[in-house]
């Protein structure tokens, strides 16, 4: 009887080889599920399976790393398509980033639950948790990988989702939280409708060029508007409409303006695990596949075309508008959950102004933009999880994260006090810490941009204005720590666990400001220089 | 005028009705009935374009499975059910600026741009076809709609498993 | 006292010599009027366009008029059921009764409540008649045929060949619940409301039971198409049943659930919801609900008959008149497809007076509990099957089922319930000793 799947392609294992990260992400996901089948319900017994599975992760993703760190390049895809996976320098370190970042976040969330047992406050043990919140994290963290790993629409759209669906449901992850299930809601409504536009705008795409390969629709994007130029009309508004609409769900990924209502909502209501995550790898992801898209149209399209420059001013004023309404926000918050998530979102508008550099002199200035992108996240991560770790510590504490929850705690407690003042004057920007090597790497990349386009002076005196007014709303934190006090509040018994995190965030923080500045930039430098390109674009045919 | 073109209108302006049917109505059940008019709607469009597998599948996926869940949570919502749901002038009128500006930008933007730049391949559709695409080309997507209902059927049910004592 | 008048009519209608005469004669001006016009329509029977649209309205009438059968059957097996004799007044043998039972829905009175959403009342057992006939366009009757006046042309008693034939029947299920619910909620009445959300539960339920067995039959047939399926059963005389009797089981308890028959009534259980999602239904709006129930069953029972009874196939265990296309075969095999139906809906109605009703809990655990898992396994075993090439090796596939079936035991004895028992948060009963 003939086989019915033998004219179905699969993958060899030298290409698979390319892709354990993920393979290791989804069979930790596996683990966990059949772990708790056996095992029972044991919240720690699944978080450390789920840390197992982070670490083996990033030995993976070293693995990959040597494979594709001397300018290799894999795809995963049938001979004679374009792949539907992509393996670089670039997706292995946000691979990289994720892992380190989720073994973080399952490392604070086993202090907290150490923490709560300690207390032993009213909610038990394992209330946010369980291995329904451990598989939902990481399917969560997969789909992120995936985000930064396509160029296929598709599978770009299927991988949002999967990072998207599972945030959704961990946000209310403490079921008798109101505020959560709240957040929830607002979360799944906001993203549901900004992955409708987003896949509207696919479809567009797919109907305009007739291929859901993003080098393909770059390719065609790019040839069509230099046969327009030759013509009559200018700009092709169909494919700007579909990238737009495409820049929606990025753009809510990222939580970047137009779409930034959910964020500060969702981070007050998730548990602080949860906020920590999104606010880092949600943005993460989002800002490395907007990166993803904008170099794959910008590099087709070879020194810049109407469409790049378009493309470039939209990313510019949204990352403008971004920061600054980020940053005005935030000033009047009284909740550091809710501060720290308008920083955030200041910050992301900081990371898209890299985006823009896009029209490259010489195609140059875009491996500059990338490598301040990714140079600004790596000490973003360190930050923030280091201020988000450190406000943890309080609010399980305290059991609210309210700016009084904070009063003295230099004298309370200085192991937490001291490292979170380092990480916020970092995210402040001021030197010799590492978020003004964060900064300088971005005004520099658009300095030095700024000699083909002018325009990105502007960003560059935005994004100074902006850390100034940034270092109001920070320093309120650090003046409720240490120039106030209460003189009744106890210290604080903090567990281990949680202050070596945050200590070491702030420890490498400084480093990073000070020793390992240069390096810094040489590393985030040769990540972002060997992106991949479409080997061979498919071949097109031009209707008259 | 052909037959086909004469079925693609008539069953287009069906789908325009009940859509707007569904956004003008004021009781929740007869919203997700005008959604069902909608969804069959364009399964028969998808009939119509010889897509019978999208066509079956969009019957069973969101007029058998989503709409009647749909359905049964409004029905098992005691305050949904039979609660009219009002719109104020104001809301209505910025709606309409909204959605006439949307669709007037739509229209212009279509009607200016030729046609596309890649003809479309017409690939065969049989089902057959369709299976061995999903398990070669598509086969990434596949497996990671996979992982992706996994997680989202363990979600729900770890929000609605009920609280242990 | 009674009429004499009365009486005297009653007993010529009573009288078998007047039935079966005025059959015998209806039959016999049918059979004359059809040879006579022959010439007349003989050339519509070779023509591609208009012979499905011949089969539709033909099958179509014989549904509708086969229900008012199915009513009389149900009723007389109900009375063999429980020992007595069922309806034997109007006619001889009780043969009238359903030309009876239409002309009271007739001329009761049409009752539209004051209160109820009109237009969803109205349109609510419309759409329940509708749903439950459309699956019948992919039915594939008798095979092919090649008229002898018109030896070039293969014609296919089908209304549609579909290359989805299956999916399109899964569809047109899933579908089918609407009816039920929107009844439910335009009645506005709370018995109504809770049979219609009652149907909606059951129907999503026991669509997956249903979806699976029908994926362990296309792993085994390797076609979507129902004529390619019965053609594979009717060439080689394996009937899909034996081959696969688990998934068979499974597709046959979700048809009755999905036609809401006892022992699935739940919708409209009429010791607790008065009459569930028709209590407000009269006269025809009610004789349509009642016609959906039984065209759903013989929709139900024809699909089952041509997923897993071979169809057309006259008999098991060999290929007679398997290729054949001659017009002849094409009576007998429409005689065996008809009858395979009779016997299955036969099956329906035995169910249906024999078993008592499901609690809701128990409805639930039916399915979740014991049909989802083995249709899961069963589904995992057969695709395992399809990739050795084993699966329409008869012992591979029987052992397959044994095993499901033999694991499905054990789990049972070892979780030590059953899965129809009680709901675990129910108090314990104590019945005082009296």
């Amino acid at each position: 009887m003939k086989l019915l799947l033998a004219n179905t392609w699969l993958p060899t294992s030298a290409e698979l080889h390319l892709f354990s990260p993920e393979l290791v992400l989804t069979g930790t996901i596996v683990a966990v599920l059949l772990v708790a089948l056996v095992a029972g319900r044991r919240p720690q017994l699944s978080a450390m399976i789920a840390l197992l599975g982070a670490l083996l992760g990033v030995l993976a993703t070293a693995h990959v790393a040597r494979v594709v760190g001397d300018g290799g390049l894999g795809g995963l895809a049938p001979p004679g398509e374009p792949p539907m996976l992509i393996a670089d320098r670039f997706s292995v370190f946000f691979k990289l980033f994720l892992f380190v970042l989720l073994a973080a976040i399952i490392w604070l969330w086993l202090t907290g639950t150490i923490e709560r047992r300690m207390r032993a406050t009213s909610r038990p043990v394992g209330d946010v948790g369980g291995p329904e919140f451990f598989v939902l994290l990481l399917t969560s963290a997969l789909g992120m990988m995936l985000m930064v790993g396509s160029l296929n629409l598709l599978v770009i759209i299927i991988a949002m989702e999967t990072a998207s669906l599972p945030s959704y449901a961990i946000v209310a992850a403490d079921r008798r939280s109101r505020l959560g299930a709240e957040a929830a809601l607002k979360y799944v409504l906001f993203g549901a409708a900004s992955a409708a536009i987003m896949v509207y705008g696919v479809s567009l795409l797919y109907g305009r060029f007739g291929t859901l390969d993003l080098g393909a629709v770059a390719q065609a994007s790019s040839l069509w508007s230099h046969q327009q130029d030759a013509g009559a009309t200018g700009t092709d508004w169909l494919f700007c409409l579909g990238l737009a609409a495409l820049g929606v769900g990025v753009v809510f990924k990222i939580a970047a303006v137009p779409m930034h209502y959910w964020c500060p909502d969702v981070f007050e209501g998730a548990p602080i695990e949860i906020t920590t995550w999104l606010s880092i790898a949600s943005k993460a992801a989002g800002l490395g596949l907007l990166l993803r898209i904008v170099t794959t149209l910008g590099g087709a399209a070879a020194g810049g075309t109407h469409h790049t420059e378009l493309l470039a001013w939209a990313i510019g004023i949204l990352a403008a508008v971004t920061c600054t309404v980020g940053n005005l926000a935030a000033l009047r918050q009284e909740s550091v959950k809710r501060i720290l998530a308008y920083s955030s979102i200041a910050h992301a508008g900081y990371m898209m102004m890299a985006a823009a550099i896009l029209v490259a002199p010489a195609g140059t200035a875009a491996n500059v933009g990338i490598s301040a992108v990714v140079a600004y996240l790596l000490v973003y991560l360190l930050m923030n999880v280091g201020a988000f770790g450190a406000a943890a510590l309080v609010t399980w504490h305290a059991g609210t994260d309210h700016l009084s929850a904070f009063t003295g705690l230099g004298r309370r407690a200085p192991w937490i006090a001291v490292p979170l003042a380092v990480c916020l004057f970092s995210l402040v920007g001021l030197p010799p810490l590492g978020g003004f090597a964060a900064k300088w790497f971005l005004l520099v990349a658009l300095g030095t941009s700024a000699a083909a386009q002018p325009w990105l002076w502007g960003l560059v005196v935005i994004a100074v204005v902006n850390t100034a007014i940034s270092l109001y709303y920070y320093v309120r934190i650090i003046r409720q720590m240490f120039l106030t006090d209460d003189a009744t509040l106890p210290r604080l018994q903090v567990p281990f666990g949680g202050l070596a995190l945050v200590n070491v965030c702030a420890v490498v923080i400084l480093l990073i400001g000070t020793l390992w500045f240069s390096p810094l930039g040489e590393r985030a430098g040769r990540l972002a220089s060997n992106l991949y390109v479409q080997p061979t674009p498919p071949a097109l045919t031009l209707q008259p | 005028m052909t037959g086909e073109a004469i079925a693609f209108y008539l069953l287009a302006a069906v789908v325009t009705a009940f859509a707007l049917g569904c956004v003008l109505a004021s009781n929740i059940v007869r919203m997700a009935l005008c959604l069902l008019g909608t969804l069959g709607g364009v399964a028969l469009l998808y009939f119509l374009m010889a897509a019978n597998f999208l066509g079956a599948i969009q019957l069973i996926v969101y007029a058998g499975g989503t709409l009647i869940v749909i359905v049964f949570g409004v029905m098992l919502t005691s305050r949904a059910y039979g609660t009219k749901l009002r719109v104020r002038p104001l809301e209505m009128i910025g709606a309409a600026v909204v959605t006439l500006a949307l669709l007037a930008g739509l229209t212009a933007i279509l009607v200016r741009t030729a046609g596309p730049v890649v003809s479309p391949s017409t690939p065969d559709f049989g089902v057959a076809q369709i299976g061995t695409e999903l398990l070669s080309t598509y086969l990434v997507p596949f497996e990671v709609i996979s992982v992706l209902l996994l997680a989202v059927m363990i979600g729900a049910a770890y929000l609605v498993q009920p609280e242990k004592k | 006292m009674q009429d004499p008048v009365v009486f005297r009519v009653e007993r010529i209608l009573r009288s078998p010599w007047l039935i079966f005469g005025a059959g015998a004669v209806l039959a016999g001006a049918l059979a004359l009027a059809l040879w006579l016009l022959f010439p007349l329509y003989k050339g519509l029977l070779a023509d591609p366009f208009w012979f499905p649209i011949l089969v539709m309205a033909i099958m179509l009438n014989l549904i509708l008029s086969s229900t008012a059968i199915c009513i009389l059957a149900e009723r007389k097996i109900a009375g063999f059921t429980q020992d007595r004799f069922g309806p034997n007044r109007v006619g001889f043998w009780g043969l009238l009764q359903p030309l009876a039972d239409g002309l009271k829905f007739l001329l009761k009175e049409d009752i539209i409540p004051t209160q109820v959403d009109k237009p969803l009342f109205l349109l609510a057992p419309a759409m329940a008649l509708i749903i439950s006939l459309s699956g019948f366009a992919v039915i594939p009757w008798a095979g092919e045929v090649r008229w002898p006046w018109a030896p070039d042309t293969l014609v296919s008693t089908q209304v549609a060949s579909l290359d989805i034939g299956v999916l399109y029947v899964l569809a047109v299920a899933s579908l089918g619940v609407y009816g039920v619910v929107l009844a439910g909620y335009a009645s506005n009445n709370k018995y109504a409301f809770y049979g219609g959300v009652r149907a909606a539960a059951q129907m999503i339920s026991y669509e997956l039971p249903l979806g699976l067995g029908l994926l362990c039959l296309l792993l085994t047939s390797g076609s979507l198409r129902l004529e390619e399926v019965v053609r594979q059963q009717a060439q080689s005389g394996m009937w899909y049943v034996f081959l696969h009797p688990l998934p068979f089981l499974l597709i046959l308890v979700s048809s009755f659930a999905e036609a809401n028959r006892v022992p699935f009534d739940l919708a409209e259980a009429e010791q607790e919801l008065v009459g569930g999602f028709h209590t407000e239904y009269s006269s025809m709006k009610f004789a349509l609900f009642f016609l959906a129930e039984y065209a759903h069953m013989i929709t139900g029972s024809a699909v089952l008959v041509a997923l897993f009874c071979g169809g057309w196939a006259p008999l098991p265990f060999s290929s007679w008149l398997a290729d054949s296309t001659a017009w002849w075969a094409l009576l007998i095999k429409l005689g065996a497809y008809l009858a395979k139906v009779a016997v299955c809906i036969g099956l329906f109605m035995l169910v249906r007076w024999t078993i008592p009703r499901f609690r809701f809990d128990q409805l639930m655990r039916i399915a979740w509990l014991s049909l989802v898992p083995v249709g899961i396994a069963l589904v995992a075993g057969t695709a395992t099957l399809t990739v050795l090439g084993l699966q329409r090796t008869w012992w591979a596939c029987l052992g397959l089922n044994l095993v499901a079936l033999l694991g499905m035991l054990w789990t049972a004895a070892r979780s030590g319930r059953t899965v129809t028992g009680r709901q675990d948060d129910l108090p314990d009963i104590h019945v005082e000793p009296a």
